[in-house]
């Protein structure tokens, strides 16, 4: 199953993934980029835990998991009671001031339904944030490993 | 003396009760103003008010018998509307100025003899206190229901204390009040998200959350009661119209807060965190309680893996 993995590195800060997100979502981000100590940049967004405390905690029973493996909220049970806000350990979900509901990431479900990437990932300039199978990015990362190895052995 | 006399006609029976004492040519009051409406049940309790707000005399609404309604039921909601809104004109020493008779198409006569007692009784009562003051009217029904009722009250010198109901069977649709149970509340706020009308006011401060509403707002419509995760709610039909007129907000429940321990912000009310780590610990999930708001969260999980980033200095560029 596909998820958003970040590769920290690349990122600069520039926030085009939650521009990208606000487009796509009526004018409410629903992700964040933390600065550390002011100049380390760090997407944060919803995990789609498997085990969500936002599903447990929900008492209308808004919160699922959708066949494409994201915790997604069915805003028309959600009352806006704010409980998976409280319980979430990343801090990334909020009830919106606008129209009294749940904002949360859904991993873009349309989309990857469709068979397209979540439209902050395809908002990225560079490409600091991967849409792919989670043995991906370990494969990159044995091949980069490779790669300094052998530039080490032979320049 | 002429007097300003209002009469609303329902098209399919006093209209035509009209036309008939006419064409029978009988003597009529000459100081009415007669309005045909579709039914008796198009008559907004706005139009009455604002009828009496501008210095009409007496306002009279004619429709079909009951049972006889062209639209089933027309007629029973008018009689609703205009008892509601008679007993509420009774804390203005207004409601004998307007009544509500049924007349049906064949009843000439009967419509005839309704206008004239009717005129007879207001001449008795003299002309209406109210000078005629037009003013602009809010778009939103209840806004305008209750400014004019706000206008009246002003014109005539009258300082209504709440606290006076009316008996619950003479309320009409759509006005209430959302009962609280404190000590069912756990502060959550739903009722305040959910809230059509926004009635229910929420805010922080000094330590507590509180939680308030207006009575002049809400519209009954229960969808505070539904929502409530706490059964803490009751919508029940009230009308006060001393409550109703003020502009204060009754505050039901102020509950302590929790907060961040890095920066202090209030996070949630204690009585909903310690509620949702029951829940938590129901489902199997390790229930610790949040020490740190949701900004506080996000950077120390972004500390965190900077830490473990420039520690283990993964090459992925």
């Amino acid at each position: 199953m596909k998820q958003i993995h970040l590769l920290p590195s690349r990122c600069m800060g520039c926030e085009e993934c939650l521009v990208a997100c606000e487009k796509a979502h009526d004018w409410e981000t629903r992700g964040f980029v933390e600065l550390v100590d002011g100049y380390f940049p760090f997407p944060m967004r919803c995990q789609h835990c498997q085990d969500a405390p936002c599903k447990a905690a929900c008492p209308s029973e808004a919160i699922e998991m959708s066949a494409n493996g994201a915790v997604v909220a069915d805003l028309a049970r959600c009352i806006g009671c704010g409980s998976c806000v409280v319980v979430c350990p990343f801090g990334v979900p909020y009830v919106s001031a606008k129209t009294g509901k749940l904002v949360k990431c859904d991993l873009c479900d349309e989309r990857v339904t469709q068979g397209q990437e979540p439209v902050c990932v395809a908002g990225c300039p560079k490409q600091a944030l991967a849409f792919c199978d989670p043995q991906e990015p370990a494969a990159l990362r044995r091949r980069q490993a490779a790669a300094q190895v052998r530039a080490t052995l032979w320049p | 003396m002429t007097l300003r006399l209002l009469a609303f006609a329902c098209n399919w029976c006093s209209s035509a009760a009209a036309d008939l004492a006419g064409t029978t040519r009988l003597e009529m009051p000459a100081d009415f103003t007669l309005i045909r409406v579709m039914c008796s049940g198009r008559v907004d309790p706005v139009f009455i008010l604002r009828a009496l707000a501008l210095g009409a005399d007496g306002v009279l609404v004619s429709g079909c018998h009951p049972g006889d309604c062209h639209y089933t039921s027309g007629n029973l909601e008018a009689r609703k509307r205009i008892d509601f809104l008679r007993a509420v004109l009774e804390r203005l020493g207004l409601r004998q100025r307007l009544e509500l008779h049924w007349v049906s198409a064949s009843e000439g006569q009967r419509f005839q003899r309704v206008l004239t007692d009717f005129r007879a009784r207001v001449a008795q009562l003299g002309p209406s206190p109210l000078q005629a003051r037009a003013r602009a009217l809010p778009a939103d029904k209840r806004e305008a229901f209750r400014g004019l009722l706000v206008g009246i009250a002003e014109s005539l010198a009258l300082d209504i204390p709440p606290g006076a109901a009316l008996p619950e069977e003479l309320v009409a649709e759509g006005f209430g009040e959302p009962a609280l149970d404190a000590d069912k509340c756990m502060g959550c706020g739903a009722c305040h998200s959910v809230c059509p009308a926004e009635n229910i006011e929420l805010w922080d401060a000094q330590g507590l959350r509180s939680i308030a509403h207006f009575h002049s707002r809400c519209l009954r419509c229960d969808s505070c009661q539904q929502a409530c995760p706490q059964q803490a709610i009751e919508v029940r039909s009230r009308f006060d119209l001393g409550a109703f007129l003020s502009r204060r907000r009754h505050q039901a429940v102020a509950l302590p807060l929790a907060r961040c321990a890095s920066c202090g912000a209030y996070v949630a009310p204690e009585a909903q965190i310690s509620h949702l780590m029951d829940a938590l610990a129901a489902a199997g999930l390790p229930a610790d309680e949040p020490q740190l708001c949701r900004a506080c969260l996000r950077q120390a999980h972004a500390r965190q893996m900077r830490d473990h980033l420039v520690s283990y200095r993964i090459p992925n560029s």
